[in-house]
C-alpha cells in the first residue's frame, strides 16, 4: 500500500518529465494524454528467472511504474484484464544491422584478383603516388571509428513492425558496412521521432571482419584485415603519445574514445572466434563476438575463449535430396550443419557460455519464432532462451536497467501473450513498445474459437471455429456428414459465414454476443432469415484433436575432430610402438636398414636395431614393409583461409598463421600421402607476402596445436610473372620488382634504426619527440634483418634469382630458399655460393613464360652442384604423392634413391631449420614416420600407416572404416531430411476427418 | 657412373648446339627391325618372357618368344633388349597437344577455343603445331600418339588423332577428323571439384542457361540429322557437315557431362538423334553414380586423371586412383587419361591404379589397347600384334613406374624416333657450363 503511494507520487513526477521529452514548440492544437495503464491478473514473466503468477502492471508515460500482485491502481488508468494471458518483456535485439539507416546498394565484399585487374577507380588508387584528397580520417576506408548511428537514425516503421511481431521491444542498430563502424544505439521499435525512440546511443563499438564498400583494395583477404586491426590499434596508442599539433586523425579519436564501450565483433565463421580473441588479448580488448550460427563445431575452443557471443538463429534450409543423384552433389560438411544447426544454442549453453540471441541472418525475420521453438525443442533450456532474448543482450551493451525485465523504472516494453512463448501454438496478442500498444490480435473481442450448436433455417449444424484467434477456420456437419467448402471470416467483432446445403446456399451475417454469434442471413432466393451458434465448448477442445504434433526431435548426429568428414569421434593418444622387421630408410649415415625395429616412445624416436624389446609398446609387423621419415612439404596452401593479401605490393604484415584451418580435409588427404608437416605459404601475388606458418598434420587439433614448436620465422617474397601480372599495380616489370623489395628493405633499415635511437633515449629526452610509429609492414623485415627470420623467395628464371641473392647481400644476407626455381640449374653454382637452398618442382614446366625453359632435371643439377635441394607441391592433390615426386629424381638425373627420398624428407628439414627434431629415423627425433606397403618412391606404394608425434593419424585400416561411417551418417541425415519434408497432416488425422 | 661416361659422350657431340631445339623428324623404315630379349607386354595382358618382336614397312611382322626366331644380321636391324620391358606405344586422350603451347599469360600461343557454342566444324588438326617443344618431351616417356581436341562448350569441334613425331600437320595425322567433341552443359551450380573434364569446362550453371543450351542443341542435332538425308545440299553448310559423320558411324561422339544426370541426358539425347558411337570423357566419381546405364548402353569410357583429387568431401580419398579397377571390373571399356599435356605423366597416371585394383597389365591396357579402341584406332595400334603398325617403345625397366621408367627406343610406324627433347638439351647445356667452370 505504502508502494501504491510512492508511486502515485513518481506517476506526478514523470507527467511533468515526460513534458520534457519533446522540446519542439506545439503545432497547432496540443494532445497530450495520460496514458496510464493498468494490466491485471496476468502471469507476468518479470525477468528470466522471475515469473509471477496472477500479477499486474501499471505502466505510465511509457515506464513501468509498478509490478506486483493486487495493486492499486491510481483513478484514471486504463485496465486491461488479462486474466490466462502470459507478460514478458520484450525481447532485445543486440544486432540489428542498419535498421534506420539507409544504406546503398552493397558492392561484393571480396576483391578477386580479376577486380585487381579491372577496376579502373581502383586502378588509380593504387598507382597514384599521392591518393585523392580525404578527410583528416584513418589512412584505410575501411575503418569508420567515427561513425555515429545517431547522426543518421530516424526510425523505419515497416521494419520496427516486423521486430514488434517477432516480440522484440528494442534493437542495437549500427551500420553494417566495413571493418570499424563506429558506434550503435540501441533503440526502441517504437514509432515516433528519433530523439524518444532512440533509447541509448553509443551502446558499443562494432566492427566487422568484412570490408564492405571500402574504396581502398587492402585489405583484400582475411589475414590482411587482421593486421589491419593490429595497426589501428598499434597507431591508436602511438597518436596518444603525439605532441600536439602534429596530426590530427578523426578516426583514431573516436577509436581511442570509443574502447570503453562494449566492442562488438562480427565474424563469419567460428575459426575467427579463437583468431579475433587472440588479437583482442594483445590489446586488452575483450571482443563480444557476432557469431555466425557454426559456434556448436568449434565448441570447445570457443568454451576456453570464454566470449560473449550474439548468436543467430540462422539455420540452413534443408538441402535438396529428393533426386539421389542430386543427393550427390551435397557435400557432408552440408548435410552435418543441417544436421546440428538446431542445436547450437543447447551446446553453447551447456559450455556455459554468455550468449544473446539475435534475428540477423534470417531469411525471413518471421523465421524467427518457429527457429527459436526448434532451438528450445533441440534441448536449449527456455530460461536460458529467455535470457538470451532479455538480460543478456541488454547486459552486453549496458542497458539492463532499461530493457530485458518487467520493473519499475524500465521502458514499457510488454509483449502479452496467449501463452508459454516457446510452445508452437502460442499466440502474440500485443507488443507494447514504450507504452504503446501494438496488437496483433484484438484482446477486446472475444475468442471465437470453440464449438458451438449452429441452427439456420431450421436446420442444425455442430459448428467447430479452430485455427487461429483472428482467423479461425470452421468446420460444419450435420447429420453426422461434414460440409465442404463452409467459409469463416472475422472482421473485429463482426463474423461471416457461408455453405452450402443441398441446393441451397447461405449466406450469413452477425456478431459475436453473448453466448456465441447471432445474426441474419440471406439465402439463394433472396429471402431472409435469423441464425444464432451457441457455444457449447472451448478452443481447446476444439483445437486438441486438429493440433499437430511438434515434430519429433531427430537424435543429431555427434561432433567430430575437427568438424569435417573424416573427422574423429575422438582424437587418437599417443601410444608406445614398436615397428618390427621393416626395411628402415634412416636418412642417416647407416643408410637403409633390411630388417630392423623401430622403437617409439613418448612421440619420439627411442631405438634403432634388430630385435628390440617391445615393453609396452604397441607391435606392428612391418615385415615386407618400408619405414621412412614423414614427408615434409616445404610449399604448400592446405588449410588456410586466406592465400593471397593482393591490395598492396608488401603485405609482410599478414601472418599465415592467424588463417590456419585445422578443418581442412586436405590435411587428412596429406596423411594418406605420408605427409607429416608442411610450410604453408602466403601467396605469390606480392613482391613481398606475408608470414609463412609450418604446420604439423596433426589432424583433429586445433589451429594452434597444428603449428610446429618453436619455429623459425619465413618471410615470402615473390618475384616474375605473379607479382607483376596486375597491370594497375606497382611493379609492372621485373626491374621495378627489384626497386620495390630494395626500398622495403631500406625503409626497414631506417626504421630498425629509429627505433633504436629511440630506445636509447632517457624519457627525459623523448619529451616533445615524436616517437617511432609502430609499422607491422616492416617489423617482419627487421626480424629478417635481425637473423630472427628468413627469406623464403618465389623465382623462376636466372636473372630474378640472381637479383634477390645480391639484394640480399646488399642488406648483409643470405636468401634461405628460392621456391620453385624452374631455372636454378642455370645458376646452380651461385646458389651454392650464396648458401641458399631450393625448394623446386620435379617435373611441371610450360604452363607460363617464366617455366618455358623448365626442366626435370633441375633438381638433379642443383644436387649435382652441391645445392641443398628439396621438392615440395605448391599444390593439394600432388601434395600426397610427394614419394613419387621424388622418384622422378631418380629417372631424370639419376640420383640414388637414398638422395632421392631425402628430397622430401631431411632436406625441406634442413631448408626450415627443423633437421635437429625432423626428417630422419634417429634416435631422439620426432617419430613421425611413414610405412609404406612398398618400395617408397615406386608408384606402387601406399601409406599404410602415417604417425606424428607417435600419433598414428592415417591408417588405411581405420580410413576405410570412417569412409563406412561416413557414409551411414550421410544416410542418416537424408532419410531425417526425407521424414521431416513430408506433408504436414499427419495419415490418421486424414482418416479422422473423413 | 655409366651414366656419366655416355652423358660425356652426348654433351661432345652437341656441344655447339646453342638453343633447344626440337630433333630431327624421323625418316621412314627401311630396314626390318628385331627387337630380341626382353619382356614383351603386348596390351592384350598377355607378357612374352625373353621375348622378340620384328617390323618391317612399318608393321609388326612378328612377335613370339626369342626362341623362336633368329636374329639375321643381313635382314633386321637387330637391337639386343635384354632385361628390358617393350610396350605399345602409349596414347594419350582428350589433349590440347600442339594447340596450347603456353596456357597462361601468353594467349597467343593459345588455340584450342574457338568463339561460339556451335562450332562442331572447327579442326583441331588444322591448328596442331608439330613444332611445339612438348611433342619430344612427352614422347620421351613412352607417349607416341594422341588425340588432339578443341576446348568449350556444347560443340566445341573436331578432335583428331596425331602420331607425335612429324614434320607437319598432314604428316602427323593418324585417325584425321574421327571425333566430335559434345560439352553437355552443367545445371546446378553445386558439384564437386576435382578430375572432371577438364578439357570442357560446364556451360554457364542454373536451370535457365541448361534449359537454352539444350535446345541449341536439339536444334542443330535435328537440322544435322535432315542435313545428312540430303545428297547434294544446294547450300553447303559447313556446321552441320562436320556433324554427318556422327550418323553414319564414321565419327565418334565423345560427351564430356559434368553430372550424373547430365551423363544420363547426354547420352539418351545422343542416342535419339541416332548417333552411332559414343564416349563418356573425363569421367569421375560422378560417372561412376550411373554406372549401370553406362554398361547397360555400352558406352566406353576415358575417365580422368587419377591423379586427382576426390570429387567430394565424402568420397573415399582414394576414389580417382579406385575409378579405374572399379570400372573395369565392371566390364565397362575404360581408357585413362592424365590432365596436362606437357607433362609426361600417362604412365605413371596409369601405374597409380596398380596399387589400388588393376594389375600391371590391365594399368597398361588403360592407355594402350582401351584408349585405343575408344579412339578408333585399335585396327591400327594399341597392342603388339602381327599386323598392326610398328608403335612401339623399350623401356630399361617397368614403364608405369617413375623410377625405372627410361625409353631407349621408340618406334612409330617401323621409324625409330629422337628421344633427344628441351629437357635433355637444356641439362646438357648447363652440364657443360659447369664442367667448364671447374
Amino acid at each position: 500500500m505504502q508502494e501504491t503511494i510512492y508511486l502515485s507520487l513518481l506517476l506526478i513526477l514523470s507527467v511533468t518529465l515526460s513534458a520534457q521529452t519533446d522540446n519542439a514548440p506545439v503545432v497547432g492544437v496540443s494532445d497530450k494524454r495520460t496514458e496510464v495503464y493498468g494490466f491485471k491478473n496476468a502471469r507476468v514473466v518479470v525477468d528470466y528467472q522471475t515469473t509471477l503468477e496472477k500479477a499486474d502492471i501499471l505502466i505510465s508515460e511509457g515506464r513501468i511504474t509498478a509490478v506486483g500482485q493486487s495493486l492499486t491502481f491510481p483513478k484514471g488508468t486504463i485496465i486491461i484484464d488479462l486474466t490466462g494471458k502470459t507478460v514478458y518483456p520484450s525481447f532485445v535485439d543486440a544486432y540489428t544491422g542498419n535498421f534506420g539507416i539507409r544504406t546503398q546498394t552493397a558492392t561484393p565484399d571480396a576483391v578477386s584478383s580479376a577486380a585487381l585487374q579491372n577496376i579502373p577507380q581502383a586502378a588509380r588508387a593504387l598507382l597514384s603516388s599521392s591518393p585523392e584528397p580525404r578527410p583528416a580520417d584513418y589512412w584505410n576506408d575501411g575503418i569508420n571509428a567515427s561513425y555515429d548511428i545517431s547522426s543518421e537514425f530516424i526510425p523505419d516503421t515497416r521494419t520496427a513492425g516486423e521486430y514488434r511481431q517477432i516480440g522484440f521491444g528494442a534493437v542495437v542498430t549500427f551500420k553494417s558496412d566495413g571493418i570499424a563502424r563506429g558506434t550503435s544505439a540501441l533503440v526502441s521499435t517504437g514509432e515516433g521521432k528519433a530523439n524518444n525512440v532512440i533509447l541509448k546511443n553509443k551502446t558499443s563499438a562494432n566492427f566487422s571482419m568484412t570490408r564492405g564498400r571500402s574504396a581502398d583494395m587492402y585489405p583484400s583477404a582475411q589475414f590482411g584485415i587482421y593486421a589491419l586491426l593490429r595497426q589501428l590499434n598499434y597507431d591508436a596508442q602511438w597518436y596518444k603519445s603525439l605532441p600536439a599539433g602534429y596530426m590530427h586523425d578523426d578516426g583514431i579519436e573516436a577509436y581511442n574514445a570509443n574502447l570503453s564501450l562494449p566492442q562488438i565483433m562480427e565474424v563469419t565463421s567460428k575459426l575467427q572466434v579463437m583468431r579475433l580473441d587472440r588479437i583482442g588479448r594483445e590489446f586488452g580488448i575483450r571482443y563480444i563476438v557476432k557469431g555466425a550460427g557454426d559456434e556448436y563445431q568449434a565448441l570447445n575452443e570457443i568454451a576456453k575463449t570464454g566470449c560473449s557471443l550474439i548468436i543467430p538463429l540462422n539455420f540452413p534450409e534443408a538441402p535438396d535430396v529428393k533426386d539421389p543423384y542430386d543427393a550427390v552433389n551435397v557435400a557432408f560438411a552440408t548435410l552435418k550443419h543441417y544436421d546440428m544447426a538446431p542445436s547450437n544454442l543447447s551446446k553453447l549453453s551447456s559450455a556455459g557460455l554468455t550468449f544473446a540471441i539475435t534475428t540477423s541472418d534470417l531469411r525471413r525475420k518471421s523465421d524467427f519464432l518457429a527457429n527459436l521453438r526448434k532451438a528450445v525443442r533441440y534441448g536449449l533450456s527456455e530460461k536460458e532462451a529467455l535470457k538470451a532474448l532479455t538480460y543478456t543482450p541488454a547486459a552486453m551493451i549496458g542497458a539492463s536497467g532499461l530493457v530485458g525485465a518487467i520493473r519499475r523504472d524500465m521502458v514499457a516494453n510488454l509483449l502479452i501473450t496467449s501463452g508459454n512463448i516457446f510452445n508452437d501454438d502460442c499466440v502474440i496478442h500485443e507488443n507494447w513498445v514504450q507504452g504503446v500498444p501494438y496488437r496483433f490480435t484484438d484482446l477486446r473481442i472475444r475468442d471465437v474459437r470453440g464449438t458451438y450448436t449452429l441452427n439456420a433455417d431450421t436446420a442444425v449444424f455442430k459448428m467447430t471455429l479452430s485455427g487461429t484467434f483472428d482467423k479461425p477456420s470452421i468446420r460444419l456437419v450435420h447429420d453426422s456428414t461434414e460440409i465442404r467448402g463452409a467459409t469463416f471470416s472475422l472482421e473485429k467483432d463482426l463474423a461471416s459465414i457461408t455453405f452450402e446445403r443441398g441446393r441451397s446456399r447461405y449466406r450469413l451475417s452477425g456478431y459475436i454476443s453473448e453466448n456465441g454469434l447471432e445474426g441474419r442471413g440471406q439465402l439463394e432466393d433472396g429471402s431472409w432469415m435469423s441464425w444464432r451458434a451457441v457455444r457449447t465448448g472451448d478452443a481447446a477442445q476444439a483445437d486438441s484433436r486438429q493440433k499437430k504434433p511438434a515434430p519429433p526431435v531427430p537424435e543429431p548426429g555427434k561432433l567430430t575432430y575437427p568438424f569435417s568428414a573424416y573427422g574423429w569421434d575422438e582424437v587418437p593418444e599417443q601410444h608406445d610402438v614398436l615397428f618390427k622387421n621393416a626395411t628402415v630408410w634412416t636418412n642417416e649415415k647407416e643408410g637403409n636398414l633390411e630388417n630392423t625395429d623401430v622403437l617409439v616412445q613418448k612421440g619420439k624416436i627411442a631405438g634403432i636395431g634388430k630385435n628390440l624389446a617391445a615393453g609396452k609398446a604397441r607391435i606392428i609387423d612391418a615385415t615386407g614393409m618400408h619405414l621412412t621419415p614423414g614427408i615434409i612439404d616445404e610449399h604448400s596452401h592446405i588449410a588456410i583461409d586466406a592465400t593471397n593479401e593482393s591490395g598492396q605490393a608488401i603485405t609482410s604484415e599478414v601472418r599465415i598463421s592467424d588463417v590456419i584451418n585445422p578443418e581442412n580435409i586436405s590435411i587428412y588427404r596429406q596423411l594418406a600421402g605420408g605427409v607429416t608437416a608442411a610450410h604453408l605459404l602466403h601467396g605469390s601475388a606480392n613482391p613481398v607476402g606475408g608470414q609463412s606458418a609450418i604446420i604439423k598434420h596433426r589432424w583433429g587439433r586445433t589451429a594452434g596445436e597444428l603449428l610446429v614448436e618453436n619455429q623459425a620465422g619465413f618471410l615470402k617474397h615473390a618475384l616474375g610473372e605473379n607479382v607483376k601480372r596486375s597491370t594497375s599495380r606497382y611493379p609492372n616489370t621485373r626491374m621495378g620488382t627489384e626497386q620495390i623489395i630494395r626500398d622495403a628493405y631500406q625503409r626497414a633499415v631506417d626504421y630498425n634504426n629509429q627505433w633504436k635511437q629511440w630506445n636509447a633515449l632517457k624519457p627525459a629526452e623523448r619529451t616533445g619527440k615524436i616517437p617511432p610509429r609502430r609499422d607491422l609492414e616492416l617489423d617482419p623485415i627487421v626480424d629478417v634483418l635481425e637473423g630472427r627470420s628468413f627469406i623464403t623467395c618465389h623465382t623462376y628464371v636466372q636473372s630474378e634469382g640472381t637479383m634477390i641473392m645480391n639484394l640480399a647481400k646488399d642488406f648483409g644476407l643470405r636468401v634461405n630458399t628460392l621456391i620453385h626455381f624452374n631455372e636454378g640449374y642455370k645458376i646452380a653454382d651461385q646458389i651454392k655460393r650464396n648458401g641458399t637452398a631450393a625448394s623446386v618442382f620435379s617435373d611441371w614446366w610450360n604452363y607460363k613464360y617464366e617455366v618455358y625453359e623448365g626442366i626435370a632435371y633441375n633438381a638433379a643439377t642443383l644436387l649435382e652442384q652441391g645445392v641443398l635441394t628439396c621438392l615440395h607441391s605448391d599444390d593439394a592433390e600432388m601434395g600426397r604423392r610427394l614419394n613419387q615426386e621424388a622418384g622422378k629424381i631418380v629417372k631424370y638425373g639419376g640420383i640414388s634413391e637414398t638422395e632421392a627420398l631425402k628430397l622430401v624428407t631431411l632436406n625441406p628439414a634442413k631448408i626450415l631449420h627443423l633437421d635437429d627434431r625432423m626428417g630422419s629415423i634417429k634416435t631422439g627425433k620426432d617419430a613421425d614416420l611413414v610405412l609404406w606397403t612398398d618400395h617408397p618412391l615406386s608408384i606402387y606404394a601406399r601409406a599404410s600407416k602415417t604417425m606424428v608425434d607417435g600419433i598414428i593419424y592415417y591408417d588405411e585400416e581405420t580410413d576405410a572404416k570412417m569412409k563406412d561411417q561416413i557414409d551411414r551418417e550421410r544416410n542418416r541425415i537424408i532419410a531425417n531430411i526425407l521424414k521431416e519434408s513430408q506433408p504436414a497432416a499427419s495419415p490418421t488425422l486424414n482418416t479422422a476427418r473423413r | 657412373m655409366k651414366n656419366k661416361i655416355l652423358l660425356s659422350v652426348i654433351i661432345s657431340a652437341f656441344i655447339t648446339q646453342a638453343t633447344a631445339q626440337s630433333p630431327v623428324v624421323a625418316p621412314p623404315q627401311k630396314k626390318a627391325v628385331m627387337l630380341i630379349g626382353g619382356t614383351i607386354h603386348t596390351g592384350t595382358g598377355e607378357v612374352i618372357e625373353n621375348g622378340a618382336v620384328t617390323f618391317s614397312d612399318g608393321r609388326i611382322t612378328f612377335v613370339g618368344k626369342a626362341s623362336d626366331t633368329k636374329p639375321v644380321e643381313q635382314v633386321y636391324e637387330v637391337i639386343n633388349t635384354d632385361g628390358k620391358h617393350i610396350y605399345p606405344g602409349l596414347i594419350f586422350p582428350n589433349t590440347s597437344l600442339g594447340l596450347v603451347e603456353i596456357r597462361s599469360g601468353v594467349d597467343v600461343t593459345v588455340d584450342n577455343r574457338e568463339t561460339g557454342d556451335l562450332n562442331p566444324n572447327v579442326r583441331a588438326i588444322a591448328a596442331y603445331n608439330t613444332d611445339s617443344h612438348v611433342m619430344p618431351v612427352i614422347r620421351s616417356n613412352g607417349i607416341l600418339l594422341a588425340q588432339i581436341v578443341p576446348q568449350g562448350t556444347l560443340l566445341p569441334g573436331t578432335s583428331s588423332v596425331v602420331q607425335l613425331d612429324a614434320w607437319n600437320w598432314e604428316d602427323a595425322g593418324y585417325a584425321v577428323d574421327n571425333g566430335i567433341q559434345l560439352g553437355w552443359p552443367r545445371k546446378s551450380a553445386a558439384g564437386g571439384r576435382g578430375g572432371g573434364a577438364m578439357f570442357m569446362q560446364a556451360a554457364p550453371s542454373g536451370t535457365d542457361a541448361y534449359n537454352r543450351n539444350v535446345e541449341l542443341l536439339e536444334k542443330i542435332f535435328t537440322d544435322a540429322v535432315a542435313y545428312s538425308a540430303i545428297e547434294k545440299p544446294a547450300d553447303v553448310n559447313l556446321r552441320l557437315e562436320a556433324m554427318k559423320g556422327l550418323f553414319d558411324g564414321s565419327k565418334i561422339l565423345f560427351v564430356s557431362a559434368p553430372e550424373a544426370k547430365g551423363i544420363i541426358s547426354a547420352v539418351t539425347f545422343a542416342k535419339r538423334y541416332g548417333v552411332r558411337r559414343i564416349v563418356l570423357v573425363g569421367a569421375n566419381e560422378t560417372a561412376w553414380a550411373v554406372k549401370d546405364f553406362l554398361k547397360e548402353n555400352d558406352i566406353p569410357v576415358i575417365l580422368a586423371n587419377p591423379l586427382s583429387l576426390p570429387a567430394y568431401d565424402y568420397s573415399d580419398i582414394k576414389m580417382p586412383f579406385k575409378l579405374p579397377s572399379m570400372f573395369m571390373k565392371e566390364g565397362i571399356l575404360t581408357g585413362l587419361t592424365y590432365s596436362s599435356q606437357a607433362y609426361g605423366n600417362l604412365p605413371f597416371a596409369a601405374g597409380q591404379t596398380v596399387a589400388y585394383g588393376l594389375t600391371r597389365e590391365e594399368a597398361l591396357q588403360t592407355i594402350t589397347l582401351n584408349n585405343a579402341r575408344i579412339l578408333g584406332i585399335d585396327d591400327r595400334t594399341g597392342t603388339i600384334e602381327k599386323g598392326k603398325d610398328a608403335n612401339i617403345v623399350v623401356s630399361t625397366g617397368d614403364i608405369l613406374d617413375m623410377k625405372t621408367n627410361n625409353i631407349e627406343y621408340a618406334f612409330i610406324t617401323g621409324r625409330s624416333i629422337d628421344l633427344d627433347n628441351k629437357h635433355k638439351q637444356l641439362y646438357r647445356r648447363f652440364q657443360e657450363k659447369y664442367r667448364e667452370t671447374e
